[in-house]
C-alpha cells in the first residue's frame, strides 16, 4: 500500500440521498433468476435497491443531500470553499458535476471544484482529496459521491442486475486545529482494469450504432456494450486475497489492534464478501453496519449511505474508532483509520 | 486417513458455506448445506484448500466434491 497522513480536517456532516423509487428484487429478478431468485437474492445480499426515474441523475441526489446537510449545519454557502464530486456516471462528459453543483448550491464563484472519477474506492479517496483541498484553501469543502448506475447495468446480466443502487450524498469537511490524523493507505492494480468496466462509450470504444444493442457474451450475460461488465470472481478473488491484508497493515502501521476498532465501515459491495473481509481481519460483525440490503451497491456513495442509515444517532455525540475501506473497479483499494463523530447527520432522505 | 482435525475443519468449512457447525458432518453434502450456494462460495471454498493446505482443485475435481468429507479428503492430499 501507498500511505498517507492528513491532519487538521473536521468530519463535521454527512447526509444521503436516494431515489424514492424503490425496487425490489424479488420481484424484479423472478424472470432472469425463475427459480433460482431467492438464492439470487441471499448471495448478493440485496433485496431491495433505490434507482432513479428516468430525468433523476446522481448530481440531482447528491445536491439534494448537500442542502439538506447545509440547512442542518451552522454555515453559509458562501463561506464553502470548494466542492470535490466523486462520480463515474456525471451529468456530461463537460462540464464536470462539481462546477454545476457549486453553482446550484449556491456557492461563491471564488471556489475551487473538481470531478474525482472513481467506483467503489472513491469515497475514501475523496476523503483524502477533500481534506487535502480543504487544508489547502483553508475553507470548508463539499465532498459529493453520487452514482446513478442503474441507467448503465443490464436487466438481462445475471452477474449485475441485482446489484446496483443509486444515490447522492454530501459530506462536510472543515479545517480544524485538531492534531487528529486521517491515516489513509491504497492500492491501485490497473493489469485488472478490465473486470470491472463500462467497455463502450468513452475514447477507447467510441459510442458507435451497436452501442445500444443487447448481445449474449462468451461469460453468458446479455448486455449493452455501454452496460457493466463485471467478472464477479475475478473481484472477488482481488478482493479477498488484498483487502485483509491491506486493512492489517495499516492497522499495524498506525499501532491499532482490530479489537480497538469500533467500526468497520465497509463499501457495500455483497454481503457475503464483506463477511469474509471481517472474518479474516478477525473483527466480529456486529462492528460492521450494513445497508446493502436496502440500498444496494451505489459504488462511491455506499459508506454515507451506510453512516447516515445505521449510524445516524451513533455519530451525533460522540467519537468512534473507525476503519473505512472501499475497493473495486480499478482495480482499486482505499483506506482509512480516523474518528468518526462527533457530526451533524440528517440521515437519509428521498428523493423526491 | 487421520481424521483428528475433522472437527476443527468442520468448522472451518462450516464458516465458509454460512451454515450451523452444530448441524455439519462429514457426511454433510456442502452445497445442499450452504445457506445459500453461489460461485463466490465455492470459490471461498478452493481458496480456503489453497492457502490452509497448500492444495489446489482443478475445476473437475471440486465438481467431484459432494460431501465435507470428500474436502476433507483433498485437503490432506488424498483423491477419490
Amino acid at each position: 500500500m501507498r500511505f498517507s497522513s492528513v491532519k487538521g480536517v473536521n468530519f463535521s456532516g454527512v447526509c444521503a440521498c436516494v431515489p424514492a423509487n424503490a425496487v425490489d428484487n424479488m420481484t424484479s429478478g423472478a424472470e432472469l433468476f425463475g427459480e433460482d431468485i431467492e438464492n439470487a437474492v441471499k448471495a448478493t445480499g440485496v433485496r431491495t435497491r433505490r434507482v432513479c426515474t428516468p430525468g433523476t441523475t446522481a448530481l440531482d441526489l447528491s445536491v439534494t443531500a448537500a442542502k439538506k446537510l447545509l440547512e442542518n449545519y451552522p454555515i453559509s454557502p458562501s463561506d464553502i470553499g470548494g466542492v470535490l464530486f466523486v462520480t463515474q456516471t456525471p451529468d456530461h462528459d463537460m462540464p464536470n458535476n462539481a462546477s454545476r453543483a457549486a453553482h446550484l448550491l449556491g456557492l461563491s464563484t471564488a471556489c475551487a471544484a473538481t470531478d474525482a472519477s472513481l467506483a467503489c474506492s472513491g469515497y475514501v479517496y475523496g476523503l483524502w482529496l477533500g481534506a487535502l483541498m480543504a487544508r489547502s484553501i483553508e475553507a470548508p469543502l463539499l465532498l459529493l459521491a453520487g452514482e446513478n448506475h442503474s441507467y448503465s447495468t443490464s436487466p438481462y446480466d445475471r452477474s449485475t442486475a441485482l446489484l446496483f443502487g443509486d444515490a447522492g450524498t454530501a459530506t462536510l469537511l472543515t479545517p480544524s486545529a485538531s492534531e487528529e490524523e486521517w491515516r489513509f493507505g491504497f492500492l491501485t492494480d490497473g493489469s485488472q482494469y478490465d473486470v470491472l468496466i463500462v467497455p463502450e462509450g468513452r475514447a477507447r470504444h467510441p459510442f458507435n450504432e451497436r452501442s445500444l444493442e443487447y448481445e449474449t457474451w462468451p461469460d453468458g450475460g446479455v448486455r449493452r456494450p455501454i452496460d457493466i461488465r463485471m467478472d464477479g470472481m475475478a473481484v472477488f478473488n482481488f478482493v479477498v486475497r488484498n483487502v485483509p491484508g491491506c486493512l492489517s497493515s495499516l492497522m499495524e502501521r498506525n499501532g491499532v489492534a482490530p479489537e480497538e476498532l469500533d467500526l468497520l465501515l465497509l463499501h457495500q459491495a455483497n454481503l457475503y464478501m464483506m463477511k469474509q473481509v471481517a472474518k479474516k481481519l478477525k473483527i466480529p460483525l456486529d462492528k460492521m453496519p450494513v445497508s446493502l440490503d436496502r440500498y444496494g451497491n451505489s459504488s462511491s456513495a455506499t459508506i454515507p449511505v451506510t453512516i447516515c442509515s445505521e449510524l445516524q444517532k451513533n455519530v451525533a455525540d460522540k467519537p468512534h474508532r473507525a476503519l473505512v475501506s472501499g475497493f473495486g473497479a480499478g482495480l482499486s483499494i482505499s483506506a482509512v483509520l480516523m474518528n468518526l463523530g462527533p457530526c451533524v447527520c440528517p440521515g437519509v432522505i428521498e428523493y423526491p | 486417513m487421520d481424521k483428528t482435525n475433522a472437527p476443527q475443519f468442520i468448522n472451518e468449512i462450516a464458516d465458509i458455506i454460512e451454515a450451523d457447525p452444530q448441524a455439519l458432518s462429514l457426511e454433510s453434502d456442502f452445497r445442499e448445506s450452504a445457506d445459500f450456494w453461489s460461485s463466490l462460495v465455492g470459490f471461498a471454498l478452493l481458496t480456503f484448500l489453497e492457502d490452509q493446505y497448500g492444495q489446489v482443485l482443478s475445476v473437475d475435481e471440486f465438481i467431484e466434491c459432494k460431501t465435507v468429507g470428500d474436502l476433507y479428503a483433498r485437503a490432506h492430499g488424498k483423491g477419490e
